[in-house]
């Protein structure tokens, strides 16, 4: 697969870049480090925000802001024109034979993003999406983020850098599947169990009736339900053996029976009013009598659920109650998220503790553990009790007319299945439970007097006959009733059983897939091992601080540690490293594991990594990029792109750029006008400078006279290799002119005074006594000192005549012995040409 | 069930191949649905796309699981 270097940038109209007409272009190095400089509030963090766009469509620090503040409206360059932004990436492959390729990335005022390709590729967008990596774009925040965030944020961001990404994100989404509670209302586990419960409860109801309709025709128990087939010939058959009846049963089952065929054949035989009632009268109490005794075991399941409901109140009681649970179960994530490393102090009000944090919050969560365990046995005792059965039973049967506000079952009920039951709830639905006796007894007794006294009235054969029809109905009714009631029953327990077993399944996956991702991570994390830690003892200089990141077998996180601390061993990097420590840290993993990929970008752009560094240790990274990481020194390297607006670096890469080491440029201008890149062509700098002063611009015309007098004034230091003060590179830097002035000044009195000086007395004379003075009154009296005077056009023409003379005063007339043609060259120093 | 690994020398999509089959050494049946429906599963970049494939995701299994329910009632 073809990787590709970052050849150039052309940016216009975004951020804070406008350059209308006129698109600030930036040229990158593949083989040596490019490094770009510029002061505060000019444009270097819009340049990195282009190239971060262009790739990836979108801005972070933009997107987080409010809606309020509308971050859509500054994309595009708030003064350009035509509200477009327009960046150009020119690319090219690292094959043998290399192919270039230009993207341009166009933001519209509405958000609209347009990609094309003015060199052709077939795809630009393609090309784009792959440098959307996690190393080609890099800033301090992405480092400084890497310790602070959480170690499970960490591990996933880690496997990120380790290219295990894919791996990591389909981790998480196949956890967000697998959930268990997720998982139970995707899947509607608890309504499904709602429904078994009832239809188990009706199924059981049933079998009561039929059991009793069937006792009460043959007077014997009817035996184990796996025969209901024969009981229902059993109950046909006795029904055609009724000479009165035979024609109307003479049917092949039970359930093509027409009872009220039959009700009527018996009416026909014996009519009257009496005759009906004693039927009516006949199916109520067959009803009622199916419902049957209550069970043994009522009593004591009275008495045992009273029991349980006061043991689950007491253990209610020795918890600190819901709310509090809500804050130990925060806690407990808190401590398991690794976002509390003090187990000594209360991570709500930072106070001492005696006792650790952890040790609380197990302790009390403990007790609700117990507080649940509770409430689970008590529902599963009361789900399977007789009482729960016969209350269902008798409030379906003589509970019907009670007002709603009378019934004090499905409340009470609720209560016992959730936990929530007082002792009182329960008193509540005894009371009720004997009313509901109370009443079938009353019903029973009323309907069986007067049934009785009709049975007296009407002859007895057809009483007996009615009984026996009646009887023959329920049990087929009750029969329909309870299959109807297993059949969903049993429909409804296989597709529970089919989700349980996906739940099983999925989780099991969950776990496999954990298992087998966390050990190639920890693989792939000891494949980077040694170079982060050689990197990070050679940026920071000192081998008695040696990091350790570690992979937690069971989950994502991945913690660092200090193997080695000033001699003492295994501890927490977090509270142990220092701002620069923790970046020293993070960048050496980040551009280690980025030397490890073979991904599309083969570039690195660094937006202010090195802020919170002191100068050795920017000079150490500097050094350690620039001659092991870095594209043309390491065959295998990458190409490295580094902004900055430090001072330090600035002088760091200007030396090294005289050198040839870097490619070092520099971001000047006036936003929000026009921007330019400063590299080492004076001649350019001098042209934008004396072009609108001659048109009479002065505003223009006088900004380019500072970068033109500091790259004239630091050439000759350079050339001539003029001493300076140790703190050269940190005066101010508003100052420069003065402060070069100052030192070759310092320096060629030295050598005068040494007598030693090179220069010709008409040279130290011109430089003393007319170049620097004007240099002095002409410029640095009016734009150094802040006295605002305003000179003109012309004058500063002067300036910058002056100081190519003051320039030409360090040089002598050197004639080529080939070519003799002479040109003025600068002395090798002060003392030797 | 032997262990599951993944091979650093290999693709995600071969490495995920192998988690598919070690699931349907599992269980068949249930390693045939996470395969039919495995797709829905990749592109949960953060919290928004994984709740999208869960959404998506686990209704398709609720019907594979109901068709698997009706075929074991002889419906």
């Amino acid at each position: 697969m073809s990787r590709y270097f970052l050849l150039g940038v052309k940016v216009e109209g975004f951020r804070g870049i406008n350059n209308e007409g006129d698109p600030l272009s930036v040229k990158f190095k593949k083989d040596k480090i490019s490094s770009i400089f510029a002061i505060n509030g000019v444009g270097k963090s819009s340049l990195f925000d282009a190239i971060y766009y262009a790739i990836t469509g979108k801005l972070p620090k933009l997107d987080a802001l409010h809606y309020v503040e509308r971050s859509e409206d500054y994309y595009v360059n708030r003064f350009h024109s035509r509200s477009r932004g327009t960046i150009e990436l020119l690319f090219e492959s690292d094959d043998a034979t290399p192919k270039t390729h230009t993207v341009a990335v166009e933001r519209l005022s509405d958000g609209t993003r347009l990609v094309t390709s003015p060199s052709g590729h077939p795809d630009p967008e393609a090309l784009l999406s792959s440098f959307h990596s996690s190393f080609a774009l890099l800033d301090y925040q992405t480092f400084n983020n890497f310790i602070s965030n959480s170690p499970l944020e960490r591990g996933r961001s880690f496997s990120t850098l380790l290219g295990l990404d894919v791996y990591s994100d389909f981790r998480q989404t196949l956890k967000a599947v697998a959930d268990t509670r997720a998982l139970n209302t995707d899947l509607n586990v608890p309504v499904l169990q709602a429904r078994i419960r009832g239809y188990s409860d009706n199924a059981t109801t049933s079998l009561v009736k039929l059991g009793n309709a069937y006792k009460s025709i043959f007077s014997k128990d009817m035996g184990e339900i796996d025969k209901l087939k024969d009981f229902f010939a059993e109950v046909l058959e006795s029904l055609q053996q009724v000479e009165l009846i035979k024609d109307d049963a003479k049917v092949a089952s039970l359930e093509d029976i027409d009872f009220e065929a039959i009700v009527k054949t018996i009416k026909t035989a014996e009519g009257g009013t009496d005759r009906d009632r004693f039927i009516e009268l006949s199916s109520l109490l067959t009803k009622l009598k199916l419902i049957g005794s209550p069970s043994t075991k009522i009593e004591d399941e009275k008495a045992d659920l009273k029991t349980k409901v006061e043991e689950l109140n007491e253990l209610y009681e020795s918890t600190a109650g819901k709310e509090r649970r809500k804050l130990y179960d925060a806690a407990d994530h808190l401590l398991d998220s690794g976002g509390w490393h003090n187990p000594n102090q209360c991570p709500l009000c930072e106070s001492s503790l005696t006792t650790s944090i952890r040790e609380t919050v197990t302790t009390q969560q403990d007790q609700y553990k117990q507080v649940d365990i509770k409430i689970t046995e008590t529902r599963q005792y009361w789900q399977i009790s007789e009482l729960r059965k016969r209350i269902v039973l008798l409030e379906d049967s003589v509970g019907k007319d009670i007002p709603i506000t009378d019934k004090h079952f499905t409340s009470n009920d609720a209560k016992i299945i959730n936990g929530g039951a007082k002792l009182s709830d329960i008193e509540e639905l005894i009371t009720y439970y004997l009313k509901l006796e109370t009443r079938l007894n009353a019903a029973v007794k009323k309907f069986t007097e007067e049934y009785d006294a009709l049975s007296k009235k009407l002859p007895k054969s057809l009483v007996q006959l009615t009984e026996q029809v009646e009887f023959a109905k329920q049990f087929h009714e009750a029969t329909v009733d309870y299959e109807v009631n297993i059949t969903k029953y049993n429909e409804t327990k296989n597709d529970i059983d089919f989700r349980v077993r996906w739940q099983g399944f999925i989780n099991k996956a969950d776990e496999e897939y954990a298992k087998a991702e966390t050990e190639l991570s920890r693989q792939k994390l000891l494949t980077i091992e040694s170079e982060y830690k050689a990197m990070f003892a050679n940026v920071m200089g000192s081998s008695d601080v040696v990091p350790n990141l570690t992979r937690d077998d069971a989950t994502e996180h991945l913690y660092v540690q200090l193997e080695e601390f000033r001699g003492q061993q295994d501890l927490s990097a977090k509270p142990l490293l220092s701002e620069s420590y923790r970046n020293a840290l993070a960048i050496s993993v980040y551009l280690s594991a980025a030397m490890k990929h073979a991904d599309a970008p083969r570039f690195i752009v660094l937006d202010d990594i090195s802020s919170s560094f002191d100068a050795g240790h920017e000079l150490n990274l500097i050094e350690y990029i620039r001659t092991k990481l870095q594209y043309g020194a390491n065959g295998n390297g990458i190409q490295f792109i580094i902004l900055t607006h430090d001072d330090l670096m600035q002088n760091l890469f200007e030396r090294l750029s005289s050198s040839g080491e870097v490619h070092h440029q520099v971001i000047e201008g006036m936003p929000p006008y026009n921007l330019t890149m400063r590299s080492k062509n004076a001649t350019q700098l001098r042209q934008n400078a004396v072009t609108p002063l001659t048109a009479g611009q002065m505003e223009v015309g006088k900004f380019w006279v500072r970068p033109y007098l500091e790259c004239i004034l630091m050439e000759v230091i350079r050339k001539l290799n003029i001493s300076v003060p140790l703190d050269f590179a940190v005066q101010d830097k508003k100052r420069m002119v003065q402060n070069c002035l100052d030192a070759i000044k310092k320096d060629v009195q030295l050598h005068i005074d040494a007598g030693k000086i090179i220069l010709t007395q008409a040279q130290i004379d011109d430089m003393k006594n007319t170049h620097v003075p004007a240099l002095l009154s002409n410029w640095v009296s009016h734009f150094e000192t802040g006295s605002g005077t305003s000179v003109s056009p012309a004058v500063l023409i002067g300036v910058l005549n002056s100081v190519d003379k003051f320039a030409d005063c360090f040089k002598y007339d050197y004639t080529d012995p080939q070519s003799h043609l002479v040109t003025r060259k600068y002395y090798k120093n002060l003392s030797t040409r | 069930m032997t262990e599951l690994n993944f091979d650093d020398t290999k693709s995600f999509e071969n490495n995920l191949e192998a988690f598919l089959v070690h699931m349907e050494a599992e269980d068949a049946e249930m390693g045939k649905i996470l395969r039919q429906n495995v797709d829905s599963l990749k592109n949960g970049i953060d919290d928004s796309s994984r709740r999208k494939a869960r959404s998506i995701f686990n209704p398709k299994i609720l019907t594979e699981l109901n068709e698997l329910s009706k075929e074991a009632e002889g419906v």
